[in-house]
């Protein structure tokens, strides 16, 4: 802990002192804070940071996207997880600005994610959905299971607050399954077989939960933290496994 | 994973920390610098009965200036400072210190614009520590360096039939030299240029650094008089921009993202300087002021009475330190060496201080040599360590003009020396001559004991020669470059103060009529006056006196 502590001491001392040159008499930060106001409309927000001179109140939709990848401890299932995503893009969102450096948001955001797992296990899905791990019967090689878990819809519906730069939105998601399929591949010998088997999607939990954090930088853009809760996954009975997203935003607020 | 939560947070703040400095349109309020802002050492207001009425004037003191600076540099209310340098009036010393706080709060991301419509030595010297220095398009002015005019009356005297005697010691010690010559001694060019040479030259070097140019590029504008119009100004670089005061006025709302000027608060240096928190009573650093010619009496510095307000310090238990503000080109020697021995006195009790401001020479050198350490502007003038007596005498004068002829009767050979009507004797001449030179000895004795020198190496740069402050701080005379708050922050870590209330003695002079026929200080400068004065008061007196003052 100590060491990570000392890291991040270690960057941010970095950065200040990039972003804190020398000044000299001619080129002073006022002067050069000046160039920037001397360039600004009046009315838009400055270029690369997030709309702090805005009303009290603020309505948008469709204003920002993220594009994030995502990394799972593995779950009982599966011995590695990924490539994973998601795409999410504001539906609506409220933003209350009480402070110059602070937003209080709520809304509604709509999120794509997709899961891709892979493992050397076998499963077996029975009538009911529930996916089992079976002993390899002894098959000559290893076999792969790919077991695609695409389009999980979800509906966060967030509250968020934001400080200048970094925010932090909590919320609760309602997520659907619409296909899920496992491909299971099975190699004897000579020969290889391919078993598909359709799961009926199947809502898990209706409640998750996740903490976001994001830094905008130039332009609208950012990148955000995401660590939530694993009970996205459709299969009842695997056993749930936290995950973090990590990707980039861009915001045209 | 509570580790990588911590990481990442860290991370994000260390690029907060990083990026997220003020940004966008300015926000709080206008430290404004102008109507008629008049800078004194002290301040006040006072009221001079002239043939045009009453004349009020009211000025702020230094420094409340400075502390009223040092604090807008951290008030998050304060946006930025807007001086107008057609209203700006404060000495060169003074300007020097201002100067180096403006330059502070734009290091610190506070803009400061200034704005007027005539530009000069002064004005500009100023004006170039702004971030935008901005011209109204009709205005202009010209940079032509210092110059010093110096007049010369023995020509005038020998007409009128006065005579007077100099009697001196020190090449350098001109202040009597305009009653004896008809021009300039070699000795005194020399210094002349020299001091006027040193002063410029820490002007250009200022302003060259301001505006991101060399001083020889500034001399040469200067000296091809590449300034007169606002556009000659524009073009030559010194100033940022031509605009009328309307353009001016949304200069400012657009800083202010807004287009009602009526949104933009502003405040006044004197009210914002007027909302100073004081520190603690039981905790002071007392600036006493010596400022003015030293006198025993008739004067704005009189010896007796300043040495009793130095004696009500050192007594005053509250007071931890002392600043020893001079201003002053010095004055008579008795009353002179009487404010040497109290501060002599308060410095055995207290840290004493001293911080110069346009003038500490001769007497004001005097009386502050001992301070144990001393601060000085770069454009500071001090040294003129040198004395010198004059003795006019009338008698041919009033025989001449007024057909009245004086009669002398004496008990003693020397009984009628000194007394105005005839000039002195060889022998009389002589003897004062030794008292000079007793007195001349005294002086470098002073200095040597309080700046640790020899007599001889005090000799050395004496003689009456006047040195510019960074000249003095190289040959030894003061220790350090810099201002009154400096010597305050020096006094209070002599004295272990973190928290404390700067008073000032003497107290401000409340609200007074001067007469009509007193005048005010700046007939001084006339050298008219000063004969005036000198055949006044006949008989001998011993002068620790600085001769001349600088023309911006």
């Amino acid at each position: 802990m100590k060491k990570i502590i000392l890291a991040a001491a270690a960057v941010l001392f970095a950065f200040e002192a990039i972003a804190a040159p020398a000044q000299s008499d001619s080129t002073s930060r006022a002067s050069k804070r000046l160039d920037e106001i001397e360039k600004m409309e009046i009315g838009k927000p400055a270029k690369g940071h997030s709309s702090r001179d805005v009303d009290l109140f603020e309505l948008g939709a469709f204003s920002r996207y993220q594009w994030g990848w995502s990394h799972l401890g593995a779950p009982d299932f599966a011995d590695s997880f990924g490539p994973s995503g998601e795409f999410l893009f504001n539906f609506v969102e409220l933003r209350l600005n009480p402070l110059d450096w602070l937003s209080v948001n709520l809304g509604f955001d709509l999120r794509w994610e997709n899961f891709r797992l892979r493992s050397s296990k076998l499963y077996d899905v029975d009538a009911f959905g529930d996916v089992t791990i079976v002993p390899n019967p002894g098959y000559t090689s290893a076999v792969s299971t790919v077991a695609p878990v695409d389009c999980a819809l979800s509906f966060p519906l967030f509250l968020g607050l934001h400080w200048d730069l970094i925010g932090f939105r909590l919320g609760a998601e309602m997520t659907c399954n619409p296909n899920n399929e496992i491909t299971s591949t099975y190699i004897d010998g000579p020969s290889t077989y391919k078993v598909t088997t359709t799961v009926e999607a199947k809502p898990v939990n209706i409640f998750t939960y996740s903490f976001f954090g994001s830094v905008l930088f130039g332009d609208g853009l950012g990148i955000y933290a995401r660590y939530s809760s694993g009970e996205h996954f459709p299969y009842a009975c695997t056993s749930a496994a936290d995950y973090w997203t990590l990707g980039i935003i861009m915001d045209f607020r | 994973m509570k580790k990588y939560i911590l990481t990442l947070a860290l991370l994000a703040f260390a690029f907060a920390g990083a990026w997220g400095a003020e940004e966008g349109f300015l926000k709080g309020k206008i430290l404004k610098i102008d109507k008629d802002v008049i800078i004194t050492e002290r301040g006040g207001n006072s009221l001079t009965l002239t043939l045009n009425g009453l004349n009020r004037e009211s000025s702020i003191a230094l420094i409340d200036v400075l502390r009223a600076l040092d604090k807008a540099a951290s008030d998050d209310a304060i946006a930025m400072v807007y001086l107008n340098y057609d209203h700006f009036s404060a000495s060169q010393t003074s300007m020097e210190e201002i100067r180096e706080r403006l330059l502070k709060l734009s290091a610190l991301g506070k803009p400061v614009i200034a704005y007027g419509a005539s530009l000069g030595n002064g004005s500009y010297y100023i004006a170039s520590a702004a971030d935008r220095v901005f011209l109204n398009p009709k205005g202009g002015g010209a940079l032509t360096g210092l110059a010093s005019t110096q007049f010369f009356l023995k020509d005038l005297l020998d007409t009128l039939g006065v005579g007077v005697q100099l009697i001196r010691h020190g090449k350098f010690k001109s202040a009597g030299e305009m009653y004896i010559r008809n021009d300039i001694s070699p000795e005194n060019r020399l210094q002349y240029e020299e001091l006027l040479g040193s002063v410029w030259n820490a002007m250009v070097a200022d302003i060259a650094a301001s505006r991101g140019t060399t001083p020889e590029a500034i001399n040469a504008i200067t000296d091809k008089l590449e300034t007169g119009t606002a556009q000659a100004w524009l073009e030559a670089g010194l100033v940022d921009g031509l605009k009328y005061r309307d353009e001016m006025e949304d200069y400012l709302c657009h800083l202010f993202g807004t287009d009602d000027p009526k949104s933009i608060q502003t405040v006044s240096l004197k009210d914002y300087a007027s909302k100073l928190k004081k520190g603690p009573a039981s905790k002071k650093i007392a600036i006493i002021y010596a400022e003015g010619e030293i006198a025993r009496s008739g004067s704005d510095l009189v010896g007796e009475k300043l040495a009793a307000q130095i004696e009500k310090v050192r007594k005053d238990e509250s007071v931890k330190a002392v600043v020893f503000r001079v201003n002053s080109p010095g004055g008579e020697v008795v009353a002179a060496d009487i404010i040497r021995r109290e501060i002599e006195l308060l410095g055995k009790e207290k840290p004493v201080v001293a911080s110069y401001g346009s003038y500490a020479a001769s007497g004001g050198y005097l009386i502050s040599a001992g301070c144990e350490h001393i601060f000085t502007d770069a454009t500071t003038l001090t040294g003129s360590i040198g004395v010198f007596g004059m003795i006019p005498n009338l008698g041919k004068a009033i025989r001449k003009n007024l057909k009245i002829t004086p009669v002398n009767i004496g008990t003693n050979d020397h009984s009628s020396m000194g007394s105005g009507m005839e000039p002195l004797s060889a022998e009389e001449e002589a003897w004062y001559q030794a008292e000079i030179e007793g007195i001349y000895d005294d002086f470098v004795g002073v200095v040597a004991a309080g700046r640790n020198m020899t007599a001889e190496q005090v000799d050395s740069i004496a003689q009456g020669r006047v040195w510019a402050g960074n000249d003095a701080i190289e040959i030894g005379l003061c220790d350090e470059k810099g201002g009154l708050m400096d010597a305050i922050r020096y006094a209070a870590a002599k004295a272990g103060l973190l928290n404390y209330r700067i008073v000032a003695i003497p107290e401000k002079e409340k609200t007074s009529l001067r007469s009509l026929t007193k005048g005010n200080k700046d007939d001084k400068d006339d050298p008219l006056v000063s004969l005036r004065e000198m055949l006044e008061t006949p008989g001998f007196n011993a002068y620790y006196l600085m001769p001349y003052i600088i023309l911006n």
